[in-house]
């Protein structure tokens, strides 16, 4: 019992006796890997639309065909995370992004998807990634 | 003279190119809309300052609104009211023949006895409705008044409930306190709503054609939507209940809500495996269970709703990471 006392007490000194920026580090370490985190997690969904500018969807609207794709622009991804308010994870972020939607009109379908496309739509995105176990996962 | 005329030529290109850019430059606001005359007893009396029945005025307005949309691309169709029925059956919108539905609607007919069930109308109505494009503009030309059956606010209301992405837009020929009032309520039942005067449509070309820019249309920018999408909101096996991790995920949500204080709805998306009907309602059971916790966690019902919207396709169902990505629920901000 008096040993355990002992360690408790060495121990919060050890605590105290840390320089205070040690956690500031720590938690631009973790900064850091939320953005790389961030880009990565981005990047895999863009390549996994089912739909995209490579592959865009071709569909008749009255006598015009149109040609539709959606992408993520990767120049509007930030992130910022902050403390849980959970016990389930210690750090929260807001991913957040634009979803770009583009269409393109034609006679044809081939002219509609080698058209020059237009964005029709933009989808401001928030989600919400977790620091769990020493990485993000979303 | 060669001069002038190279520079007539000259400033001719410029002005067609700067119209072609215009043209291109509008991006659809809605992908569908119909127009909801109001037919009843009341529209057929005269309004003064106009000197013509409410029902011509609202015919007058509902043709010029026609004229002026842009033909990007939109679906379309036409319906009324005081008798509910369909005028144009819905589909890709044709000018034309929009013009020969709202030729054909009546200016004045039968006024004793012939009260508004407005209510009912858009009940009846509503089913049709629910097969439009989204979004999806219901351009209302009424003057609100004698309102008998169902209550036309309430009866908006679970469209708005049931329906997400529909708006209802007002042209007001109400000549009545009463019936202006039931005609606010309508409009303010969403911040999406555009609500007008019938008669400044009438007066003002460019009311009329900031009305159409305001409903159907935008220059320039792309319309913008702003949602929050939540991955790994996850349920034990062939159950609604959240587990640990989901409920946490959902907290997190919740303070986002709490902060933002707008009408929001829950759509579940599911993977592709499974049958169509048995994911559908898998996702609106779990939709429901994710708006269920985050009432518990203090964000108001009113400002939720949940929607079960079955298999997701917008990322690749053969690979692992496609479906995971598939599963989600988004949270739209209206």
């Amino acid at each position: 019992m008096f040993r355990k006392s002992c360690l408790g007490v060495v121990f919060c000194g050890l605590l105290l006796a840390m320089p205070c920026d040690a956690f500031a580090v720590n938690e631009s370490k973790i900064q850091a890997d939320l953005d790389a985190f961030a880009h990565q997690y981005v990047r895999s969904a863009n390549k996994r639309m089912t739909v995209n500018r490579a592959r865009p969807q071709v569909i008749k609207r009255g006598a015009m065909y149109v040609a539709t794709f959606t992408e993520i622009d990767q120049q509007t991804v930030t992130a910022q995370m902050r403390k849980s308010n959970s016990k389930h994870f210690d750090y929260v972020a807001t991913l957040c992004y634009n979803e770009l939607t583009f269409e393109s009109l034609g006679k044809t379908r081939k002219e509609a998807a080698s058209g020059q496309f237009r964005c029709v739509k933009v989808r401001k995105l928030t989600e919400l990634p977790r620091y769990v176990k020493g990485k993000w996962e979303n | 003279m060669k001069m002038f005329r190279n520079a007539l030529f000259a400033a001719a290109l410029v002005m067609g190119l700067a119209s072609a850019a215009q043209a291109a430059d509008l991006v659809r606001k809605v992908d569908s809309f119909d127009l909801l005359a109001d037919q009843s007893g009341s529209m057929m009396m005269q309004a003064p300052d106009l000197k013509m029945s409410k029902a011509a005025a609202a015919k007058q307005v509902l043709a010029a609104v026609n004229e002026a949309i842009p033909n990007l691309g939109y679906k379309a169709s036409m319906h009324t009211i005081a008798p509910a029925g369909q005028v144009v059956a819905y589909g890709d919108w044709d000018r034309s023949a929009m013009n020969d539905g709202i030729a054909s609607l009546e200016t004045d007919g039968v006024i004793f006895g012939r009260m508004t069930p407005m209510g009912d109308g858009f009940a009846a109505n509503s089913g049709d409705y629910a097969v439009m494009a989204r979004p999806t503009a219901i351009v209302l030309a009424s003057d609100g008044a004698n309102n008998t059956g169902i209550d036309p606010v309430a009866e908006a209301a679970a469209i708005y409930q049931a329906q997400p992405g529909v708006c209802f837009h007002v042209i007001s020929f109400a000549d009545t306190a009463e019936g202006q009032a039931v005609l606010d309520k309508i409009a303010a039942l969403n911040t999406c709503s555009v609500s007008v005067k019938g008669a400044d449509l009438l007066a003002d070309q460019n009311a009329l054609n900031q009305f159409v820019a305001d409903v159907f249309y935008t220059t320039g920018a792309a319309p913008q939507e702003e949602a929050l999408v939540l991955h790994g909101v996850n349920f034990a096996f062939d159950s609604y209940a959240l587990d640990a991790k989901a409920q946490g995920i959902l907290d997190e949500a919740a303070v986002v809500l709490k902060e933002k204080n707008v009408h929001v709805t829950l759509e579940g998306w599911t993977d592709s495996i499974g049958t169509d009907a048995y994911n559908k309602k898998l996702s609106q059971n779990r939709a429901n269970a994710v708006k269920a916790y985050l009432v518990e966690q203090g964000v108001p019902a009113s400002k939720l709703t949940a929607v079960g919207m079955g298999k997701s396709f917008k990322y690749d169902n053969a690979t692992e990471e496609g479906r995971y990505l598939n599963r989600r629920v988004e949270i739209l901000f209206n």
